[in-house]
């Protein structure tokens, strides 16, 4: 589907939609009209905080559809397309969230003559699923590559544990979230573990003790 | 200031069904149902990221984060300083007008 036309149509379809773009995990923010009220990496952050939201709710709630943040002068809306990609629009609030879900609604199910009937992917491939070290029915429910055996696992909780002391009880979230992320960029193995944990330590928002959990994992640092 | 027992009056506006007040470290303040504690985490987590928003968006804070659900039972999500409130919209009534409700109680505590 070419949604760079559709997103085109939709802004076009409504004067109070003042800008929008397309975000898909391989290629990053295309599609961008929304020059006019921030820039390209403001943009793909907003994306990427999005699609945490997303997988945060989605764990929770099985029945979640558009995204709507509400500021003062702007609302900006998110849904998600196929393959883990978005569509981002930037509305007046005078404008009715019902009336913005009809119209992308409308033109999202709106095929041109041009476009082929058949179920394929235009812009990008589909992400590559990351291969566990050992698929076992435990470690398939927990999502992870690692096997409940594995010298990793303790390192692991301690990393988690350590985490929740300075965040709370969203560490538990925060850490899975991450964890996943690791697993698919990087092979889960401990030289690969400082990654995980300078991605966490950027959670912690105090300076201090950021620096005093980067200095307790230390000894996970390349160690089995 | 306001405290928790002023929040508890949240579950008798209308068109809110369930709602929690959750401190920024996860803890649960003031609830209305049950099961509250294993929605903490998302609402803090989410608020956080809303909080964010306004590094990319020229300074915006944002007032409201609201995800949409089949049921209509939308979710609501707002910054309250170090807590965040989030509430679970009865699915007949207006979100837009259970949003503008809400922050009408909240300018209302300050």
């Amino acid at each position: 589907m070419n949604y760079e036309a559709k997103l085109s149509d939709i802004i076009a379809s409504l004067p109070e939609i003042q800008g929008g773009f397309l975000f898909a995990p391989e290629r990053g923010v295309y599609g961008n009209q929304a020059t006019g009220i921030t820039n390209v990496d403001d943009l793909l952050q907003v994306a990427l905080k999005f699609s945490k939201i997303f997988s945060q709710f989605s764990v929770h709630f099985h029945d979640t559809g558009n995204f709507r943040v509400t500021f003062k002068d702007l609302v900006l809306f998110a849904t998600v397309l196929e393959q883990g990609q978005w569509l981002f629009l930037f509305y007046r609030p005078s404008l009715s969230p019902s009336m913005v879900n009809m119209t992308v609604q409308l033109a999202l199910n709106i095929q041109s003559d041009d476009e082929e009937e058949k179920d394929i992917l235009e812009i990008t491939p589909p992400l590559a699923e990351p291969t566990p070290t050992s698929i076992t029915p435990e470690n398939k429910a927990r999502n992870t590559g690692i096997a409940p055996e594995s010298k990793l696992n303790g390192p692991l909780n301690t990393l988690k544990n350590e985490l929740s002391k300075y965040i709370g009880p969203v560490a538990e979230l925060i850490f899975e979230d991450f964890r996943e992320e690791w697993e698919t960029k990087f092979s889960p193995t401990p030289e690969n573990l400082p990654e995980l944990i300078r991605v966490l330590a950027e959670e912690i928002d105090n300076a201090n003790d950021r620096k005093t959990f980067k200095k307790a994992m230390e000894t996970f640092s390349g160690k089995e | 200031m306001a405290t928790a027992k002023d929040f508890s009056r949240l579950g008798s506006i209308e068109g809110v069904g369930q709602f929690l007040l959750v401190r920024n470290d996860g803890h649960v303040v003031s609830e209305n149902f049950a099961d509250a504690v294993s929605l903490s985490s998302i609402v803090v987590s989410s608020g956080k990221y809303c909080d964010s928003f306004a590094e990319n968006l020229g300074g915006r804070r944002y007032l409201h984060l609201c995800v949409e659900r089949m049921s209509g039972e939308n979710i609501l999500v707002f910054s309250l300083g170090r807590y965040y409130l989030g509430i679970i919209k009865h699915p007949d009534s207006d979100p837009q007008v259970l949003a503008g409700s809400i922050l009408t109680f909240l300018k209302g505590l300050s």
